[in-house]
């Protein structure tokens, strides 16, 4: 599969053409690129509208994937040319364990006024996207940016990422917090956190509707020879194998961001389809969206407010 | 610099307006669905309706769950008042529009429900759901050719979903007409596995008893639950085989197992139950 290369030179080359200064002297000002709505499903994930070859697409904001994707279904009706990883034993894993190896081709994609060329987009089966969605828009895209998110006005923003270190919290005079980013070589983010007293590094990510954790990897860092009496298995699910156990943790934390009583969702290994976990909560919009995000993925920094912050 | 001190549903004990802003109240309330705490999220999306703060589209998605939330607990005169608001807030919404698609049927509107699922396949053409939806919606309503005709787009947008080719089968057979254009992709199925037998049993072979007799074993290792599922589904395909054949006693008898055998999700329970009242 051709690496979005294409993208990333398009996007930032737009990005570079509004700067009209001489980058001789420091400009702290923020340069917003595009400003979309940014949409809630009823089960509380978001989602932007991307044009894919002029057709409006409802594409799931997904800090936590790899690669864009687009449905089955989008992709045969826009007739997109289709191509296989190579070698064939290359493939995507989702949580759950699904892979794919597939993925088809776009000649023009538009985000609010940026547009970009030739861009690949990995092929999500029908049913595993959250209803009405089209696609997932992943750090592929994402991480040539730095992103806001204001989840209470329903805004995502897209800036470029040259700015002055530490001078990006423009929405408000309040407190922030500045917390150092990990970015991976695929350009997913995860912070330093700590669940209950216990170090953790904490994948931050949007496309989670729920905040998730290993089971096995908690009873390994908790000490739990015998599950607590604490440990249910979540509402819905069936009491022999659960495919979801609920506990009652006191707080989790990273940077200066506290969260009291987190419900949080504990998976076993087996159905997240990743083999052993490490303990490493996924951090899911369900806490996400009760902040005001700004993703700094040039600095390396995550920006927040709490979500009420003018 | 000040900790952002953040609380979530579970250290919330929900305390009535105006405790919190309206869209902190969203964020309990969708966390409280979640979780099916639904006396909870309804006090935290009526609260958060109340509050001037929330945007439009969240207004529209604090409606909807609310809905969703009072149509699960049976309150159907407060899931219809939400969903017709939620639709009238967003009208093209294709989850609000499924969502009060699905309501109406329950209540057994179908026309109101069959104008829903057509403006939602209107908006998401390419959405297999979609059709499937309005088939059944169709069969509940007797319109047998409709809904094989439904069932038909479904499985040209998803062939390899052997619950699309039973109720098409379902449909056909109801219908009078010749079932062979629902088998049309059957080599696409592996139909050694479940719903295989039921799909077998319209084709004509065995009979809905020994279905449940062979299949009620655990003989693949499945969890109670997976072997409970195929009963339940073999009492409504079953049920329906016997109308069919003009079996009245034994449809009944298996249709009416239905509600008390399916986990609550299955989509047989709403078949049956509109079937049986047919049948008073």
């Amino acid at each position: 599969m051709r690496k979005s290369g294409l993208l990333l030179v398009s996007f930032i080359a737009m990005a570079l053409a509004g700067a009209a200064r001489a980058d001789d002297q420091p400009d702290c000002h923020l340069h917003m690129l595009a400003s979309l709505d940014l949409h809630t499903d009823a089960s509380g994930e978001v989602y932007v509208v991307m044009s894919v070859n002029g057709h409006d697409e409802r594409m799931l904001v997904d800090t936590g994937g790899i690669s864009s994707t687009l449905s089955e279904t989008v992709v045969k009706a826009l007739n997109l040319s289709l191509r296989h990883f190579e070698p064939e034993a290359v493939y995507f894993t989702q949580y759950g364990g699904l892979r794919l190896n597939t993925y088809g081709v776009a000649d023009r994609i538009t985000l609010g006024q940026m547009h970009s060329g030739s861009t690949d987009f990995v092929i999500m089966p029908d049913g595993d996207l959250p209803p009405g969605l089209d696609g997932t828009l992943a750090p592929d895209i994402l991480s040539t940016f730095d992103v806001e998110f204001d989840f209470k006005h329903g805004k995502m923003n897209f800036f470029r990422q040259k700015h002055c270190p530490g001078q990006v919290v423009y929405w408000t005079t309040q407190p922030f917090a500045r917390v150092p980013l990990r970015v991976s070589t695929q350009q997913q983010i995860s912070v330093d956190a700590e669940l209950d007293g216990h170090q953790a590094r904490a994948n931050l990510d949007t496309g989670s509707p729920w905040t998730i954790i290993s089971l096995e990897a908690t009873r390994r860092e908790f000490g739990w020879d015998k599950d607590p009496l604490e440990l249910k298995p979540a509402p819905g699910e069936k009491a022999t194998d659960p495919h979801a156990y609920v506990y009652p943790f006191s707080k989790i934390t990273f940077g200066e961001i506290a969260v009291d009583n987190p419900a949080i969702t504990l998976v076993p290994d087996k159905y997240a389809g990743f083999g052993r976990q490490r303990f490493e909560p996924i951090i899911g919009i369900s806490i996400l969206r009760q902040l005001h995000l700004y993703i700094a993925y040039g600095e390396g920094y995550l920006y927040a407010t709490s979500a009420d912050a003018d | 610099m000040r900790r952002i001190l953040l609380c979530l549903a579970g250290c919330a004990v929900f305390s009535g307006p105006a405790v919190a802003g309206g869209y902190d109240d969203f964020n309990h309330g969708l966390t409280a669905y979640h979780f099916e705490r639904y006396d909870e999220a309804i006090g935290f999306f009526t609260s958060a309706l109340a509050s001037t703060e929330l945007i439009p589209d969240l207004r529209s998605v604090a409606l909807l769950d609310r809905g969703l939330v009072y149509q699960e607990k049976k309150q159907f005169d407060l899931a219809k008042a939400d969903l017709d608001a939620a639709e009238k807030a967003s009208p093209n919404d294709v989850a609000v529009l499924e969502a009060h698609a699905v309501l109406y049927r329950d209540l057994g509107q179908y026309d109101v429900a069959m104008a829903d699922a057509a403006h939602a396949i209107q908006e998401a053409p390419a959405r297999p759901l979609l059709y499937f939806l309005r088939c059944q919606i169709d069969f509940e309503a007797a319109q047998y050719q409709v809904a094989a005709s439904d069932c038909g787009s479904y499985l040209h947008l998803a062939p390899t979903d052997g619950y699309g080719v039973l109720w098409m089968a379902m449909s056909l057979a109801r219908g009078k007409q010749d079932l062979s254009p629902a088998f049309a992709t059957l080599d696409r199925i592996n139909t050694s596995y479940w719903p295989g037998p039921l799909i077998d049993l319209y084709r004509s072979d065995g009979t809905p008893e020994s279905v449940k007799v062979e299949w009620a074993k655990d003989r693949y290792g499945d969890e109670g639950d997976a072997q409970k599922g195929r009963i339940c589904e073999t009492d409504f395909y079953g049920g329906e085989w016997h109308l069919v054949r003009g079996e009245t006693a034994a449809a009944k008898a298996m249709l009416a197992a239905v509600p008390g055998e399916c986990p609550k999700d299955y989509i047989e329970i709403d078949g049956a139950k509109a079937e049986l009242a047919r049948l008073k």
